[in-house]
């Protein structure tokens, strides 16, 4: 079982931005869910924890070696997708995991070869193999990032806004195949798509302005709303009056129509009771905190 | 169009790096204007239009660097920035972002070019060499300023922004920058310019065609100024008229014809190229071997190597498949290809050398190091921010092993720097070979290596190391800008004096076929050692982190590098002594105001020396035992003696012995005071024992240049005197002031009172030398045995020569003749034998033709010795019955190659009539104006005399005719002087208008009355009769030519005439 327990972290950039504010996480085998929303801190931390960036106080423990001053430990057993990146020109697909892998330490070159194309085959990208990454698009570039962060041995793997610019049917292949892996290691998914972390985290925490806002399993917080959520369609202009009365928790469009969602023990008038979502657990968490 | 150029300007103002930039513009340029002899002649004033010009063309170079810098800033904005498709939909016009833009680029290299000029003249005003002006005239300055200034940064950056826009290429548009500086450089050869003019004349031709095409205006500046006078120079600015004008218009229509061009035809945004990627059977394939499974990862140093490997393999692809990098392959082929044909054609006046391989890597080396700097700085900054700026740093970095790409980075540097250098290797065999020279010497090729690639690769690691600590791409590579600049360029050399410093630098040394690099091999290795222990520790201290720092690894080869650099340093600095000119000038000035009395102050004269001198070479050391024997000539009683010893000699004894007293000596100068008078006629003796050895950490002195194999020195200068020595005097009148001396001693004037009488010696000189060599010095070789392993020589001089001798020592090869009862002897280096025959048979020419129409030959042997160019400053020179020649200059020339030009003819005829005519033994002219006439001018007229026998009237009208040219592109750059009156440093007087005088003479009355004017003048004063000054020749000359041709001969020596080329066949 590995392990990572962040205690007390801290922060504070140059220009005074608060980054990360004491945080503290403890999690296990298994996708872990971090959601929040830009600029919540959540590429902070994890550039942190691989090791791109130093912290100001505070303690990292992956499998009981602090990272923050041994930073190489934990990049012996990491993968990492950023949230934006970029290749190299002129190098294809093969070529470039080739590279990476050796990098992560995979010296044996059947073994890592084996490993290579067999990726490639679970990202789908083994017919483009020898094609320049360069050329490829957003989603094959993406499957691409899955690929690499899953060279070698990983026991813990970071990824960071992953489905971001993926379509449907390829967020869904690659959240299967995080799924697939994600029992023997730590996966923690950053992310600001709540539906992504419901479909496949097992725990989660919501951060906000460098925050940790709440930690927990994602069926104790919506235990936590059950019968709590109301919602009711309404005109744009009764907006002002529906805010101040009542505790809004969302608004969306729903066919052209205004539907809102408010956090009430009890009903209230003309609104309809709904189950509980993430959604309503993440921005019930976000409205809390400002409030 | 308003709005982008503001733009641009104001973001530039914007950038603190940009006022760091503008700083160091003021600081360098005000340094380099203080400091910067820039001077063409002490005649032409500092603030004259002629040399203001010629200094702004020069300055106006520097807008390449401007212009490229901000090119690749300013055209790829955008791209950059990634803001290129967000601007470009906005409804900017393009002709109006593109002139916009190119206005911004202009007028921010111009204003560092303008800025550049303004501050050096300042800083040339407050300079030490601030004497020589007129009054400020502000036009003199504006002109050439718009003519050069402008329109050449017009020209760079029109270029730069064609190729910019229409490549979208940064590299493409480094290379070009590079390109445009090489064509400076070729341009710079072929110009005419009066720095050049010495060391490489072209023939007119070129410079015509270079007055036309180069772009950089000044072939065509110094093509129109070449005939102008000194008064032009200083009151004239070049009228923007024929050459001149046609160049500056052309260069200006070409620029506005390529921004023209990129307005109608460059296209804003980066058009991707379509790939149809092939649809191979690749498609179909399908794998179905394995599924995923974790893959065993090891981190042990092994492991570590793997990744720098797959690092450098990455890096290497990406260079080496690039077109910039084979662009800049063929940019340093081509200008070190330059420099190889130039090296080896060495213009118009001298012929080809032979294509050794010492030769090309003395190209090699000190061309190639500079151009190589560039790459460098532009490869360690795309290596080093590569990741970043294809934003695959992230991923790159959360790996295991990435710490490795740092020295990965190096290994490609380091691999790019030897590609390069096997590339020069190859193109200097390639010369060789086309140059038919196969004698290739490949280990002599090696020392490219050690000379420049190592200092490099040094380079490399320091620069990466700068980039990785300071960690903003821009300031970053302006500090390795700074860096580079002072601690490897020879601009630095000024700044960085301490040799430990030094270890970036190359050699800037010729090699020598008989000595090789000497003995500054070693001091180079050291020096490079203790460079490599210093970028070791440092990589060590700033790669590793903290904690790692203190394990016993790191602390070990830390402690390893420190003794390394310990050891090395203190080799280096133990003997190092620092060159400080203002003490020397202290030195001189107290010696002066010490011991200027003795000028005026009866001293002994030197008649008989006896000495032994013991060379040894492998230790660049000699030992000087003496006697000489005194004598009172002044007719006065000498009461006071001042003795004095040359630098850096450590005088074990010195003892002056009267028939009264032994007065011992222990000082370089000091003053001996006898106790009883030295009486008219009496005679005393001196007994010395002095050492001397040279350190290469502080160079070599050239005519005490006592080195492994090719010894010579002037060794009479460094033998003790007597009296006050006028030589010593600091010359500069600016100085004198400073240091608040008077009046420095004049040279006499041509018509002071005669008061020459011969003050020559009987010299008797024992040497010994290693156990291979051969020592030659001057004189007769009397005896000549071994002993303890090493060769001893007895010289002694039949007849009396000046107190002027020197010896040189050397594993020779030898040729032997004996001819009408004289020895003729040619000691040469093994493998330079091409003009052995050839050299015999013009100096039994010369001898022939001397005795009959000069006189008798005062000696019994006739002896050519080749000494290592580790001497420099003159390709041949003649002592009593031995010339002695340098290896690198005539007399190792290809005589056969493209202009058939008979220099060994030319060096037999000129240095062996010295033996008439000069200070050897015959006749010695009085040291004063004039003297050089005497000496020099005859030598020349014997020399085309020889010339004309040997190959006709014709040759040696051609070589009378490019001594007129040489004097008349001289003249116009100091004062004239008649040739009765010449200067000593006026040689383009009595050398070249020398040479075209006497010929006329000839001509006019005919070569054998000019010859018996010779013969007459050399019976009446040659020793021991009464010194010569110039108008006892022209009295003879009168004596034989006819009355009519009286009045041409004074104005032929007496006065100044204009010769053009129509007046050399008027007879």
């Amino acid at each position: 079982m590995n392990s990572l327990k962040i205690k007390n972290l801290s922060k504070t950039y140059s220009n005074g931005v608060k980054a990360i504010n004491n945080i503290n996480l403890e999690i296990e085998n298994g996708m872990f869910g971090l959601l929040g929303p830009n600029g919540a801190g959540k590429s902070s931390l994890m550039k942190i924890i691989v090791g791109l960036q130093s912290a100001d106080s505070g303690e990292i423990i992956f499998n009981d070696v602090n990272v923050l001053s041994n930073t190489t430990y934990i990049k012996k057993h990491l993968g990492f997708l950023p949230q934006d990146f970029g290749v190299y020109p002129k190098i294809s697909a093969y070529n470039l995991l080739n590279h990476l892998a050796i990098l992560k330490g995979v010296t044996n070159d059947a073994e890592r070869k084996e490993q290579i194309l067999a990726l490639l085959d679970k990202v789908n990208l083994f017919q483009h193999r020898k094609k320049e990454v360069h050329t490829f698009s957003g989603g094959m570039r993406q499957r691409f990032g899955v690929a690499q962060a899953l060279l070698g041995n990983p026991k813990i793997v970071i990824v960071d806004e992953p489905t971001a610019g993926l379509d449907p049917e390829e967020r869904n292949r690659f959240n299967s195949l995080l799924s697939e892996i994600g029992e023997e290691i730590i996966i923690i998914l950053s992310t600001h798509l709540v539906e992504d972390v419901r479909n496949l985290c097992s725990k989660m925490a919501i951060m906000n302005n460098g925050a940790v806002l709440a930690y927990g399993s994602p069926a104790d917080f919506l235990r936590e709303l059950n019968g709590k959520i109301w919602q009711k369609e309404i005109s744009k202009k009764e907006m002002e009056t529906y805010k101040s009365d009542f505790n809004i928790i969302s608004s969306q469009f729903i066919s052209g129509k205004m539907n809102i969602h408010i956090l009430a023990d009890n009903n209230p008038e003309n609104f309809e009771p709904v189950t509980p979502t993430l959604e309503d657990v993440y921005f019930t968490t976000l409205n809390q905190s400002k409030a | 169009m308003k709005t982008i150029f503001l733009f641009d300007i104001k973001s530039r103002f914007q950038k603190w790096g940009f006022y760091i930039l503008l700083l160091l513009i003021v600081a360098l340029g005000f340094i380099g204007g203080q400091n910067a002899r820039f001077s063409v002649s002490e005649n032409i004033f500092l603030n004259s239009p002629y040399q203001i010009s010629f200094i702004t063309t020069f300055l106006s170079l520097t807008t390449i660097l401007f212009s490229t810098i901000f090119a690749s800033q300013l055209l790829f904005k955008e791209a950059d920035a990634r803001f290129e498709l967000l601007l470009f939909s906005t409804p900017v016009k393009r002709r109006q972002y593109l002139l916009g833009r190119y206005a911004a680029l202009f007028a921010i290299s111009v204003v560092c070019v303008l800025l550049l000029i303004i501050v050096f003249f300042i800083g040339q005003s407050f300079g030490k060499f601030a004497g020589n002006k007129t009054s400020f005239v502000l036009s003199y300055y504006l002109y050439p300023i718009v003519l050069f200034a402008f329109i050449n940064t017009l020209f760079t950056t029109s270029v730069l922004s064609c190729v910019g826009w229409f490549t979208k290429n940064k590299l493409l548009v480094y290379v070009s920058g590079l390109l445009l500086y090489i064509v400076y450089m070729v341009a710079l050869m072929y110009s005419g310019s009066p720095l050049m003019a010495q060391s490489m004349p072209q023939s007119e031709q070129a410079q015509l065609i270079a007055a036309y095409i180069d772009p950089f205006g000044f072939s065509a500046f110094f093509h129109q100024t070449s005939n102008w006078s000194v008064l032009e120079r200083n009151t004239q600015v070049v009228s923007l008229s024929g050459i001149f004008f046609i160049n500056r218009l052309g260069v200006l229509l070409i620029s506005t014809g390529l921004l023209f061009l990129c307005v109608k035809k460059a296209s804003l945004i980066k058009k991707s190229k379509y790939k149809k990627v092939k649809e191979t059977v690749l498609s179909h394939e399908k794998y179905n071997n394995t599924i995923y499974k974790a893959a065993g990862t090891h981190h042990r140093l092994q492991d570590q190597l793997k990744a720098m490997r797959s690092f450098t393999k990455l890096h290497l692809i990406y260079i080496f498949k690039s077109i910039p990098f084979v662009l800049t392959a063929l940019a340093l082929l081509f200008a070190i290809g330059m420099e190889m044909y130039a090296e080896i054609e060495k213009g118009i006046r001298i012929p080809q050398k032979y294509a050794s391989s010492g030769l090309m890597v003395s190209t090699i080396i000190q061309n190639f190091h500079g151009l190589c700097i560039i790459a460098i700085v532009y490869y360690a900054h795309e290596l080093f921010w590569k990741s970043h700026t294809a934003n695959f740093h992230l991923i790159e970095n959360s790996t295991a092993n990435f710490k490795t790409n740092f020295f990965a980075k190096w290994l490609s540097l380091t691999l790019i720097i030897l590609a390069f250098s096997v590339l020069m290797i190859f193109e200097g065999v390639a010369f060789q070979f086309l140059y038919n020279y196969s004698k290739i010497e490949l280990t002599v090729y090696l020392y490219v290596f050690l000379f420049t690639t190592f200092p490099l690769i040094l380079l490399g690691g320091l620069v990466l190391l700068i980039h990785k600590l300071v960690r903003q791409k821009y300031i970053g590579l302006g500090l390795i800008v700074v860096f580079t600049l002072i601690m490897a360029t020879p601009l630095g050399k000024k700044l960085v004096s301490l040799p430990l410093l030094k270890f970036l630098q190359t050699l800037s040394f010729d090699y020598s076929d008989m000595n090789g690099f000497g003995e500054y091999i070693a001091v180079f290795e050291w020096r490079l050692i203790f460079g490599l222990a210093v970028t070791g520790i440092l990589l060590l201290f700033f790669h590793l982190p903290k904690s790692k720092l203190l394990k016993w690894q790191p602390v070990l080869a830390i402690a390893l590098f420190g003794m390394m650099a310990f050891c090395t340093g203190t080799k280096l600095l133990t003997n190092y002594q620092s060159k400080n000119s203002d003490a020397g000038l202290l030195a001189q000035a107290s010696y002066e105001k010490g011991y200027r009395k003795y000028q005026t102050l009866p001293q002994p004269t030197i008649t008989n020396v006896i000495t032994s001198v013991d060379l040894f070479p492998e230790n660049n050391a000699y030992t000087i035992k003496g006697n000489y024997l005194l004598k009172n000539k002044t007719g006065q009683n000498i009461n006071e003696i001042l003795v004095n010893f040359g630098d850096d000699f450590i005088i074990n004894k010195a003892i002056l012995i009267t028939s009264e007293e032994r007065l011992p000596v222990t000082n370089q100068y000091q003053v001996i005071s006898l106790h009883k008078d030295l009486l008219p006629d009496q005679e005393a003796s001196f007994e010395f024992d002095i050492h001397y050895q040279w350190k290469a950490v502080n160079g070599h002195q050239s005519f005490n240049a006592i080195v492994a194999n090719g010894s010579f020195m002037r060794i009479s200068r460094y033998y003790p005197v007597f009296g006050y020595m006028a030589d010593n005097e600091v010359q500069d009148e600016y100085q004198r002031k400073q240091l608040q001396l008077g009046e420095a001693t004049p040279v006499k004037q041509y018509d002071a009172p005669k008061s020459g009488i011969y003050d020559f010696i009987n010299l008797d000189m024992t040497i010994s030398t290693s156990a291979k060599q051969f020592a030659i010095a001057v004189g007769e070789l009397k005896k000549e045995w071994k002993e303890n392993n090493r060769n001893y020589f007895q010289y002694k001089t039949s007849a009396a020569i000046p107190f002027r001798f020197a010896l040189s020592s050397a594993e020779y090869a030898v040729k032997k003749e004996k001819y009408r009862g004289k020895r003729f002897e040619i000691y040469y280096h093994p493998t330079h034998y091409e003009n052995v025959e050839h050299l015999l048979k013009n100096a039994k020419l010369t001898i022939d033709y001397c005795e009959a129409n000069f006189g008798a030959y005062p000696f019994n042997t006739i002896r050519f010795a080749e000494i290592s160019n580790f001497t420099r400053g003159f390709a041949a020179t003649a002592y009593p019955a031995t010339i002695y020649m340098t290896e690198d200059m005539i007399f190792h020339a290809n005589l056969k190659g493209d202009k058939q030009q008979d220099v060994i003819n030319e060096l037999a005829g000129h240095e062996l009539s010295h033996l008439w005519w000069g200070n050897n033994s015959q006749m010695s002219p009085d040291e004063r104006d004039g003297a050089a006439m005497l000496s020099e001018t005859f030598a020349m007229y014997t020399e085309m005399m020889l010339l004309k026998k040997m190959y006709g009237k014709e040759k040696m009208l051609e070589r009378i005719k490019m001594h007129l040219d040489i004097y008349n592109s001289q003249k116009g750059f100091a004062d004239e002087q008649p040739l009765y009156k010449v200067k000593s440093e006026s040689s383009h007087i009595s050398y070249s208008k020398g040479a075209v005088v006497m010929y006329q003479l000839s001509e006019m009355i005919g070569e054998e009355k000019v010859n018996r004017a010779l013969h007459n003048f050399l019976v009446k004063y040659k020793y021991p009769n009464p010194k010569p000054i110039t108008t006892d020749f022209i009295d003879e000359l009168y004596k034989v030519a006819d009355v009519k041709f009286h009045k041409k001969i004074e104005e032929m020596f007496i006065k100044v005439t204009e010769i053009n080329e129509k007046d050399l066949k008027l007879y």
